[in-house]
């Protein structure tokens, strides 16, 4: 078990050096980014969280819960830790080797927010660590699965289309919506849903979520009435 | 001339028709207060009303009533926003269906914050203790630090209402900031000199308590001037008149006790 720490400028700076490196060179080693220069001991704010750095995740999910414990464990909630990019930069880097594992000889690195955690939201919603967290802690577990049951260095269609949707994700009612039309309780997500023209689809969704929130209230809706004012191309997802 | 149409009928809510003031606390977003006019408008007088704060990602509603009895229905802490630098408002009037009739965004907070309260209330863990009083504000004032083990809204309606609590807490706060105002080393040594802030308005309360009673005028323990039996026989006074003035509460509280313990 180790604390949990912080990139600092330097640190964050150095994590970046690396995923260029690594791109070319998959095997480069990892530097040690725990140096007091690179990182920043969270115990002296008083985040004194212990993680498993060799806990191996089999989904976002399991991921997402292990570090909810351990917040839980230390009494610290969400609220004290989202202000702390360099956080969830520093976890990303801890588990690096599993949100960008060597397969054949090559790490195929996404896009360098998957990693390194930044401000906006739209950066944010594609940390690989970050993320999951985020949804789960302010969505049941219930709710999550559409976006969290996957390989963690996955990032799916629905995250990109409807996950990176802050105004979607920071509701209840509207999760649960997402939940209920594009998840299969034993299939997972339902097939045909992310395709780019279909009407119901999830991109659709998004767009259909931003032009009803100019007139509707969505965020003070619950679950029934926001399917009652959804146009009826989405019935379709809720007929299986 | 740009003409631009408006499709949806929502009504936009002036700014100056809304003064939000956030009140912080140890450094920290604690809670706010919101004034919201919105008369001149013609909305429906059932139209539900709410605020809400946001940042970044993170964001808190406020039920405001109806626009006929505009006013807040719950406290207004901050919650979760509380460790932001930052936050914006919305104000929002809605119908019964959800559709929204009117809207201000991006509300800012009015610049000069709102005065902090006499004694603001906290939540901590506090063991066992029920209540303790606490003097880490950043201007050094007091705070009512409560239980945080303890049902948060159980305990701020006892704070509030509760016969027993107000009757068993407020006089020794009193005391206990009083005597601070006296005792403390970084104050000031005599009371004309206390500065304008906590504990002038302390004082100020204490002498309307017991107008007939003068405070100590040497504050400082060190000055031979100082009355050390007179500065406690003024700390007990006015303890003792505070709770001599909750004439209603005590009568309650006796009734309570004749109806509950045998």
């Amino acid at each position: 078990m180790m604390y949990v720490r912080s990139l600092t400028d330097e640190g964050d700076a150095k994590f970046r050096e690396y995923l260029k490196n690594v791109q070319e060179y998959p095997r480069t080693a990892k530097p040690d980014l725990n140096q007091e220069k690179f990182s920043q001991d969270l115990t002296l704010e008083g985040i004194d969280v212990t993680i498993n750095p060799n806990k191996q995740f089999r989904t976002k999910m399991d991921m997402a819960k292990h570090l909810d414990e351990s917040f839980k464990d230390a009494d610290v909630g969400f609220n004290e830790l989202i202000e702390y990019n360099g956080l969830w930069s520093w976890l990303a880097y801890v588990f690096f080797d599993q949100l960008c594992p060597v397969e054949d000889g090559e790490r195929p690195l996404g896009q360098t927010e998957r990693y390194i955690c930044e401000k906006s939201y739209s950066s944010y919603s594609k940390h690989l660590v970050a993320f999951p967290y985020y949804v789960y802690s302010i969505h049941d577990e219930k709710y999550s699965k559409p976006f969290l049951e996957h390989p963690v260095d996955y990032v799916g269609n629905i995250t990109e289309q409807i996950g990176s949707r802050k105004y979607i994700m920071s509701s209840k009612s509207l999760v649960k919506v997402v939940h209920k039309l594009y998840w299969d309780e034993n299939k997972g997500i339902k097939e045909g849903v992310a395709s780019r023209k279909g009407p119901g689809s999830f991109r659709r969704f998004g767009k259909v979520v931003e032009q009803l929130k100019i007139n509707y209230d969505l965020h003070g809706m619950p679950e029934k009435q926001i399917l009652n004012v959804l146009p009826s191309e989405f019935d379709k997802w809720l007929e299986d | 001339m740009k003409r631009t149409i408006n499709h949806t009928r929502k009504k936009r809510i002036p700014k100056g028709q809304i003064d939000i003031k956030v009140i912080k606390k140890r450094e920290r977003l604690d809670s706010f207060r919101a004034d919201i006019d919105l008369d001149g408008l013609g909305l429906p007088g059932e139209a539900q009303v709410y605020v809400e704060a946001y940042r970044r990602f993170q964001w808190n509603r406020y039920d405001f009533g109806r626009v006929n009895s505009l006013g807040a229905r719950e406290p207004l802490d901050m919650g979760d926003l509380s460790h932001s630098e930052t936050v914006s408002f919305r104000v929002l009037v809605k119908s019964e269906s959800g559709v929204i009739l009117a809207l201000a965004e991006e509300v800012k907070p009015s610049e000069k914050q709102a005065k902090t309260p006499l004694l603001p209330v906290d939540f901590d863990n506090l063991g066992h203790l029920i209540w303790d009083l606490e003097f880490q504000r950043s201007d050094g004032g007091p705070m009512l630090v409560l239980n945080k083990n303890l049902p948060k809204t159980f305990m701020l309606e006892q704070a509030r209402f509760d016969e027993q609590f107000i009757l068993t807490v407020y006089p020794e706060v009193l005391r206990q900031v009083l005597a601070r105002i006296i005792y403390g080393e970084e104050n000031a040594k005599r009371i004309d000199d206390l500065p304008d802030g906590w504990q002038r308005d302390w004082v100020r309360m204490a002498t309307n308590i017991l107008p007939e009673k003068e405070p100590p005028e040497v504050l400082d323990p060190s000055d031979s001037e100082f009355r050390r039996g007179e500065a406690r026989k003024w700390l007990n006074d006015v303890k003792k008149e505070f709770a001599q003035k909750r004439t209603d509460e005590w009568r309650n509280l006796l009734d309570f006790v004749e109806r509950n313990v045998v």
